[in-house]
């Protein structure tokens, strides 16, 4: 009788335990890192022509999936919390894809074809990705 | 009689042509000037209870500013929501809050009812009022919000801070966290233009 309560009670513990440690993962979950996962390839411009001519369709290829874009580079500003953005060239004269880059990128160069990968986070003006890293 | 008549004729159609092309260079000029963009402004919101503390920052807010005609819009992709916690930024996107997969942008169509207290040209801080329509989940309601406009070297920044009851946008969570959302949200607007 006594060892079938032992074994209860560390039953229990065990659970409580599991528990306490479920919760805290899910509380500190790291944040989605892109440089680990697989991405879909595509250039800017027909990127940016998917969301322009159907929008809802690109939504479904692309919406929260890692991207890995390569464009030529119209200009790089600093974001208004300080982050590196760079607009790549598309079709259109103004707008075209917004990347914003979750750590300071090494020197890039306004004329210039990168490769950036980051998460689109939708569309806009802009076709955006965020939370990128520079490839090449 | 005939000649000097002609003449005359060729000089009011000259004049007309000056003063039109007058016209157009100048409105050409003026609407060169009247329209200011970002395409990465800042949205942020923030849920205050005694349980909790919710902020989120979106720096890729698209905000044109027109002049000529008053209009003010603001558009923001629901997936550039960023929070300090991954679990919240998920929950943000399920179904039960944002379905930021079915509704992925929300938005903001409206006019700044007195525009003409901003003088553009002269840097200073202008009080505003705007009023339009806000969309988040496919709901429309009015809104009114008194904000600011900055003149700082030509460039606009629009600032305003103004609260929304979430649940009229159909944003509503599971019942088991309702104490540790507040009912009303409070967004902060700070958008930095440049000139279109």
């Amino acid at each position: 009788m006594k060892h079938w309560k032992k074994i209860l009670i560390a039953i229990i513990l065990l659970s409580i335990l599991t528990g306490i440690g479920y919760a805290y993962y899910i509380w500190n979950k790291p944040a989605r890192n892109v440089a680990n996962e697989r991405a879909i390839k595509i250039t800017a411009t027909a990127l940016y022509d998917s969301f322009a001519h159907d929008e809802q369709a690109a939504n479904a290829s692309f919406l929260n999936k890692a991207i890995e874009v390569t464009g030529i580079v119209n200009n790089i500003k600093k974001n208004q919390a300080g982050e590196t953005v760079v607009y790549l060239q598309s079709s259109d004269i103004v707008f075209g894809v917004n990347c914003t880059f979750k750590q300071p990128p090494k020197a890039i160069n306004k004329g210039s074809t990168i490769t950036f990968k980051g998460i689109c986070t939708g569309y806009l003006s802009d076709v955006i990705l965020n939370e990128g890293i520079l490839i090449k | 009689m005939q000649a000097p008549l002609i003449t005359d004729h060729k000089i009011n159609g000259m004049k007309k042509i000056t003063a039109l092309t007058c016209f157009v260079f100048s409105f050409g000029l003026t609407a060169f000037n009247q329209t200011y963009l970002t395409r990465n402004g800042n949205i942020s919101f923030y849920s205050h209870t005694p349980l909790e503390d919710i902020k989120a920052q979106n720096n890729e807010a698209v905000s044109v500013l027109n002049i000529a005609t008053s209009s003010i819009q603001f558009k923001v992709a629901v997936k550039s929501f960023h929070f300090a916690k991954t679990s919240m930024e998920e929950h943000f996107n399920t179904d039960d809050y944002m379905a930021s997969s079915k509704y992925p942008k929300a938005g903001f169509d409206g006019k700044i009812d007195n525009i003409a207290a901003v003088d553009f040209s002269k840097d200073g801080s202008y009080a505003v009022t705007v009023s339009g329509n806000l969309t988040i989940r496919d709901v429309t309601k009015p809104v009114t919000a008194k904000g600011t406009i900055i003149i700082k070297n030509g460039k606009p920044t629009a600032t305003a801070t103004f609260t929304v009851k979430r649940k009229d946008y159909n944003v509503i969570g599971e019942s088991f966290v309702q104490k540790k959302i507040a009912e009303e949200i409070q967004i902060t607007v700070n958008c930095v233009y440049e000139v279109q």
